[in-house]
């Protein structure tokens, strides 16, 4: 599985990308693969409040809902509006086309709460065992 | 994960190295998907696939007196069957309501193969014993018992192959015994996917010759193993009815939709009284099929309103492979069950709308 170096990611399987003064947010490769087919989100509203670890939004696979987490806390800037016409963007693409939302973040060094790719993948190492 | 208590089936290691992923159902550990549930999903409606379902209950029934009392225990025309027939029947309590629902095989003269879901196995044997009368002899072959079920348009083409040509000449729900590497294997025209399809009922020692001969047959085809999350999206657009969900022992036929599998004329059946009694007051329930207005994905357990009041709940909802949208069963007060009736559907704590539609779903032509 591909986990990039540029990205910091959540134990909640989100990843976050600094852009600029946004941060983009999406699910790792991990996370579309355990998910299986995405067939619905459920997406934050624009200037909605997020805040680092809490549900921020919904992704629906055929057999059950899952929560989102926001990666940091602040404010939604913008929503990929294209998942919700094919939300299977998230299965194909996931550090890609399948990106979620992204935050004005009210404190950047929330990211260093974040893991590493090196770290992430030894998490998911010890979740398996 | 899985609890200590889980039950792997003969074809647990060929379904692993075929890259299942497993869940618990009840008591068994089943492939839930094997690449993708919306790929087998798509694979069984347009081409061919299989399932194993080897968890589910296998009763025989024997005796001079086995088709008398299971004409007495069920509602459906268990009179009616001859050797090489079968038939799906609901099976009631005095209430009316739905114990399980199963299918008869008359294999012969006095001998009875009925399949049951797994969930009701030991339900459904306390029940019959209880009925059981002398002379008739009740034996759960469950453990001792595979089932693999191929599916989907190209089926036929499938079994003529795998078997010769004059299998699929087998009309819908009818079967005939098959020899496999010396085993007797009942093959019948049965399937819960609303395609075209067979099924193979056989001995547990052949359950992995038998799937792995399948597959080989099934590559010049592209057959494709299918996983339980599969079966439940192509059964729900059928509108098939998956007991402990769209029916229970609470819930009667005819609320369900149910009123084919009885057969009043007869002289009596367990339920008979009860059923009798709700035609003549009229149903305050029915199972109906709705889709989502709004968006939103609508799950078992979901309630639904009527303006802000609650009128029943959701006993089936997925989002249709096929069809592409968010369908669903509920089981609601009957004034509301019209066609086109605007309903709404409560998920995650709003009311989001929805609109009672025509079922099944999907049918094939």
């Amino acid at each position: 599985m591909n986990f990039p170096s540029e990205l910091k990611y959540s134990k909640s399987h989100e990843w976050a990308k600094q852009d600029g003064d946004k941060i983009v947010v999406g699910i790792t490769e991990y996370a579309q693969k355990e998910l299986s087919d995405v067939v619905y989100v459920e997406l934050p509203a624009e200037e909605q409040e997020t805040q680092q670890s809490k549900a921020i939004c919904i992704v629906e696979s055929v057999k059950a809902a899952f929560d989102i987490y926001a990666p940091v806390s602040g404010t939604v800037v913008e929503f990929n509006k294209q998942l919700e016409a094919d939300p299977g963007l998230i299965n194909r693409d996931p550090y890609g086309e399948g990106w979620f939302f992204s935050v004005t973040p009210s404190n950047v060094s929330e990211l260093d709460n974040l893991l590493s790719n090196k770290e992430y993948e030894q998490l998911l190492s010890q979740e398996a065992k | 994960m899985t609890t200590e208590s889980s039950i792997k089936l003969p074809l647990y290691a060929r379904q692993e190295a075929l890259g299942a992923r497993f869940i618990q159902f009840s008591q068994w550990e089943v492939p839930v998907y094997f690449s993708s549930i919306l790929e087998e999903h798509q694979c069984v409606r347009t081409n061919v696939g299989v399932f194993d379902v080897s968890h589910m209950g296998e009763l025989r029934i024997k005796g001079a007196q086995a088709k008398e009392f299971l004409n007495n225990l069920l509602p459906n025309k268990i009179w009616k069957l001859e050797p090489g027939k079968a038939v799906y029947s609901p099976m009631l309590n005095e209430e009316g309501g739905i114990i399980d629902d199963l299918i008869v095989s008359e294999l012969e003269e006095d001998n009875y193969l009925v399949i049951v879901n797994a969930a009701n196995i030991e339900k459904d044997v306390t029940w019959m014993e209880s009925h059981l009368p002398e002379g008739v002899e009740l034996s759960n072959i469950s453990s001792d018992r595979g089932i693999l079920a191929v599916q989907g348009p190209r089926s036929p083409e499938f079994i003529e192959q795998f078997l010769g040509s004059e299998f699929t000449s087998l009309k819908r729900f009818n079967f005939k015994t098959i020899q496999f590497e010396g085993s007797e294997v009942v093959l019948s025209r049965t399937g819960y996917t609303g395609e075209d399809g067979f099924e193979f009922f056989f001995d547990k020692e052949i359950s992995v010759s038998l799937y792995d001969a399948i597959l080989k047959t099934g590559e010049s085809f592209d057959l494709k193993p299918i996983g339980f999350g599969a079966r439940d999206t192509l059964r729900l657009e059928s509108c098939l009815l998956l007991h402990g969900h769209d029916m229970n022992d609470t819930i009667s036929p005819l609320e369900a939709g149910l009123k084919w599998t009885i057969d009043f004329e007869k002289e009596n059946f367990i339920g008979k009284q009860a059923l009798l009694e709700q035609k003549e007051n009229g149903l305050e329930r029915k199972l109906v099929g709705f889709e989502m207005l709004d968006r939103g994905l609508a799950r078992e357990e979901y309630r639904v309103q009527k303006d802000g009041k609650d009128i029943g709940w959701v006993t089936s909802g997925t989002h249709s492979p096929t069809l592409k949208k968010s369908v669903g069963l509920a089981l609601i007060q009957s004034e509301f069950s019209g066609l086109d009736t605007e309903i709404d559907i409560v998920v995650r704590e709003q009311p989001c709308k929805a609109k009672v539609i025509k079922i099944p779903f999907y049918k094939t032509v």
